[in-house]
Formats: C-alpha cells, sequence, structure tokens
C-alpha cells in the first residue's frame, strides 16, 4: 500500500503513471492506495502510545511500536521502535537483544492531486474507492484511473 | 528440577500461571460457530491447538490428552510439506493407543489426512469414530460443529505447516488476532538462535507484523480486480499480502517488489497455496486455477515479462 507515496514527489509519480499507462492494456486498470488523514502524536519520550504489536517467530519475540508520526508540507514521517527478544527472557520486558529504529517517509498526496498527476500521464479518472479508518488503522482512499 | 534447585513452590506456580501460550503450543481460541459468522447467535466452542512437531512431541501431547477426564473431540492434521519432514513417517509413530476408547470423535484433515485416519484405526479408535476430511476448514467446521454442545473444548493435533494453515484460516475468520502473522520460511537446521535472525528472517517478520495483518481494504482490491477482469500486477506486494488474497480468488497476479527478502517469502507462500489449492481441485471446489508469480521489479523492464 501507499506505494505511490514512495516515489520521491510529483515527478516519480508521473513517471510511474507514464510507465503504468504503456504496460496496461486499453481499457486497464491503475489503482493506487493514498494514506488518508493521519493525526500526528509522538510518544517517544515514554508517554503512552499504540499498542505494540507483537510476534514470536523460532524462539524470538518481534515486538514493533510506533513512537512518532510527524508530517511537515510534503511528508508525513512514521517511525517506529523495534525489539526483538529471545523468548525465554520476553517476559523481562524492554531487555532486549536488539533494538531498532526504524522511519518511513511518504509524500503527502491528496486525490486531487493525484489525479492531476494521472492527466498528465495520460490517464482518466474513475471514482475513488474509499477504505474507511478503524480504531487501529487510519483510512485510505484507492485512486482508480482508467489507461 | 525446581524441587532440586530448592525453588520456592509459590515461585513455579507464579512462574507458570504468568506462562503465555505461543503460537500454536497449547494456543486457545475461541471458536465462533458458523452460524455466528453469518450474523445470527450462536454457541462459542474452545479450540486448543497443541502443535506436533515430532514424535516425542506428540507422545507428550497424547499423554496429557490422556490425564484429562472424559472422551475427547480431536482434530489431527498431518501435512507433508518440507518444515513437517516431508515422507515421514515419525508423526504417525506416536503413541496414539493413548487414545483408545477416549476419542468421541477424531477428524483427521490436511495432506496426509488418510494415514493419519489409518494410523487412527490401527491405535485402536473405533472407525465409527474416525472422519477424513483433507481441506482443513470443512474439517475445522465439521469438528467444531460436532458434539458442540457438550461445550468441551476441541483439541487441534497439526504439524507445523498445519499449524501455519489452521491459524492462518483462524486469523482469515476474525478469531485470531491478524497480527499475529508469520513468515512461512523454515528455520535453518543447527542454526544457534543466540546468534540472532538474519535481516533476511527480520525483514520478513517485520513486514509481516507491521503490514500483514491489515484486511480491511481487501474487499476494495478484490472488487477492483473482478472490475477490471484481467491479469492483476501488484507493485510494491511486500510478502503477498494482497496479492495471495487476489490469487486465491482466481486472479492472476504478477507481485513485483524491490525487496527480494520479501519476494522470497512470497514465493514459499505461493507453493504453500498450491498444495492448498491441490486440495480443493480435488474437492471440486475451486474451478479456477489461482496463478501468481513473484518477480524482481528489476526484472518488469523485460520486454518479455510485459502484459503477462
Amino acid at each position: 500500500m501507499q506505494t505511490i507515496q514512495l516515489l520521491g514527489g510529483a515527478d516519480g509519480r508521473v513517471a510511474f503513471l507514464r510507465c503504468a499507462r504503456a504496460h496496461v492494456r486499453p481499457g486497464g486498470l491503475v489503482a493506487c492506495a493514498i494514506l488518508g488523514d493521519v493525526e500526528p502524536f509522538d510518544c517517544s519520550g515514554g508517554a503512552v502510545g499504540p499498542t505494540p504489536e507483537r510476534v514470536c517467530v523460532d524462539g524470538f519475540e518481534y515486538v514493533s511500536r510506533a513512537i512518532r508520526v510527524g508530517q511537515s508540507r510534503r511528508t508525513v514521517a512514521i517511525e517506529r521502535e523495534r525489539w526483538i527478544v529471545e523468548e525465554p527472557r520476553a517476559a523481562a520486558r524492554h531487555s532486549g537483544v536488539d533494538v531498532e529504529h526504524d522511519v518511513i517517509e511518504l509524500d503527502r498526496v491528496s486525490v486531487a492531486m493525484l489525479r492531476r498527476d494521472a492527466r498528465a500521464a495520460g490517464l482518466r479518472a474513475e471514482p475513488v474507492v474509499t477504505v474507511e479508518a478503524t480504531d487501529e488503522h487510519v483510512g485510505s482512499s484507492v485512486v482508480v484511473m482508467r489507461v | 528440577m525446581a524441587t532440586a534447585l530448592a525453588i520456592p513452590f509459590e515461585s513455579v506456580l507464579a512462574g507458570l500461571s504468568n506462562t503465555r501460550p505461543a503460537f500454536g503450543r497449547a494456543e486457545v481460541v475461541a471458536l465462533s460457530s458458523a452460524r455466528d459468522r453469518n450474523g445470527s447467535a450462536g454457541a462459542a466452542r474452545e479450540l486448543r491447538i497443541l502443535l506436533v512437531k515430532n514424535p516425542a512431541g506428540a507422545n507428550e501431547v497424547l499423554r496429557t490428552l490422556a490425564l484429562e477426564p472424559g472422551e475427547h473431540d480431536l482434530l489431527g492434521v498431518l501435512n507433508d510439506q518440507i518444515a513437517d519432514g516431508r515422507g515421514r513417517v515419525v508423526d504417525l509413530d506416536a503413541d496414539f493407543e493413548l487414545l483408545a476408547g477416549r476419542a468421541r470423535r477424531f477428524t483427521c484433515s490436511g495432506t496426509r489426512a488418510a494415514e493419519l485416519a489409518t494410523r487412527i484405526k490401527y491405535a485402536g479408535v473405533d472407525v465409527e469414530r474416525i472422519v477424513v476430511e483433507p481441506d482443513l476448514r470443512r474439517a475445522l467446521d465439521a469438528a467444531a460443529a460436532s458434539q458442540a454442545e457438550t461445550q468441551a473444548p476441541l483439541y487441534a493435533l497439526p504439524t507445523y505447516t498445519a499449524m501455519l494453515a489452521l491459524r492462518e484460516l483462524l486469523v482469515a475468520r476474525g478469531e485470531l488476532s491478524g497480527r499475529m502473522v508469520v513468515s512461512h520460511a523454515s528455520p535453518s537446521p543447527g542454526r544457534d538462535l543466540r546468534a540472532g535472525p538474519t535481516s533476511t528472517q527480520r525483514a520478513v517478520v517485520w513486514h509481516d507484523l507491521e503490514c500483514g495483518g491489515y484486511r480491511v481494504d481487501m474487499p476494495a482490491w478484490l472488487e477492483l480486480a473482478e472490475r477490471a477482469g484481467g491479469p492483476v500486477l501488484d507493485v510494491g506486494a511486500g510478502t503477498g499480502r494482497v496479492s495471495l488474497a487476489l490469487a486465491r480468488a482466481g486472479h492472476a497476479v504478477t507481485a513485483v517488489d524491490r525487496d527480494q527478502a520479501l519476494l522470497d517469502a512470497l514465493g514459499q507462500r505461493v507453493a504453500g497455496m498450491d498444495n492448498r489449492d491441490g486440495l480443493c481441485r480435488r474437492a471440486d471446489a475451486r474451478p479456477r486455477r489461482a496463478q501468481l508469480r513473484a518477480v524482481r521489479d528489476a526484472d518488469a523492464d523485460d520486454p518479455a515479462a510485459r502484459r503477462r
């Protein structure tokens, strides 16, 4: 999801959509999901934030927690803290054998912006499909374009 | 051992009561009935998943079950993939005789359902109480529905890949957290756990954990794929969250990603999906064979790869 927001701005998006137009059969669809409204927060200082996601695989517990979502005029940055804990030690919180800090930066893209990019690439706009937000996830819009 | 180490009984008790079941190891799931899933009321039933990875583990599971009073409803799921030990018979070599006279109903499923049923029969379980259903979805439904009025737990005894398939089914039904998605990659034999997971394993697990459980958008992608009516190219497919769902729905999908580790994991899942499709085809439940290819996006510029 949101691959279209990882292409380095309008130039990258238009280049991608032109490439899609060149490869997809006439009448085919190009559909791109873009992130809906996000609420910035910062719990990197230890404040209560979203519940961590956990999974145990091959004797290790993996824990991932979003600690900050920040917005600038052009981008949305999502920061996560990740721990990998060997299972026998999992009960002792934060005694992780490994800690990673992951940051992903998405271009801020609206439906109008993406439709403008689509026109520049020679694609026709179709009705947008809305994926509603849930308690755990922000919603998204799937911008649909016809070749 | 705790006694030998002079650990106080209270500490042992506290330790045991704080133990959390992990991923198929004595994991307990509240099953909704088929009527629940259709929106009407129905009694929930408890499913206890007891992973059976080898004969020694199987014997411990069977001995534990033998300690429980009364008769048991059991779902044995025996697969034959690499992670289960392809072609071996050791899983059938466990002491199933402990269940003779104790199985109220034994549903046998998985790629080797018939062999498991034969083993159970010769262990002394009444043939009238043995049901063979290779399709896991139908086997689970049938086993859960049978004797449901007793409110007794249903015990699932799956091999490794069968446990993954069972959990995946439960996640898809919303009976387990969708976030507990795990890489299907098999652990390397003899790997020193203290060395930690490799960067490839980490990439797959992080991707699954942070992205793989999201399902809310799936109806939108399925509807769009139906509307497009042709083959689907999933750009940035990762480990196949969307690609696999579309392929299972019968669409031809080409998955593209820049991360080879994620594509490799997807490739393994495609192999697993083919096996399940094989089961479905035998049951004439799915006329269209799902197709899915995983290619690197470096290959996407290859003219031969275009318009496939």
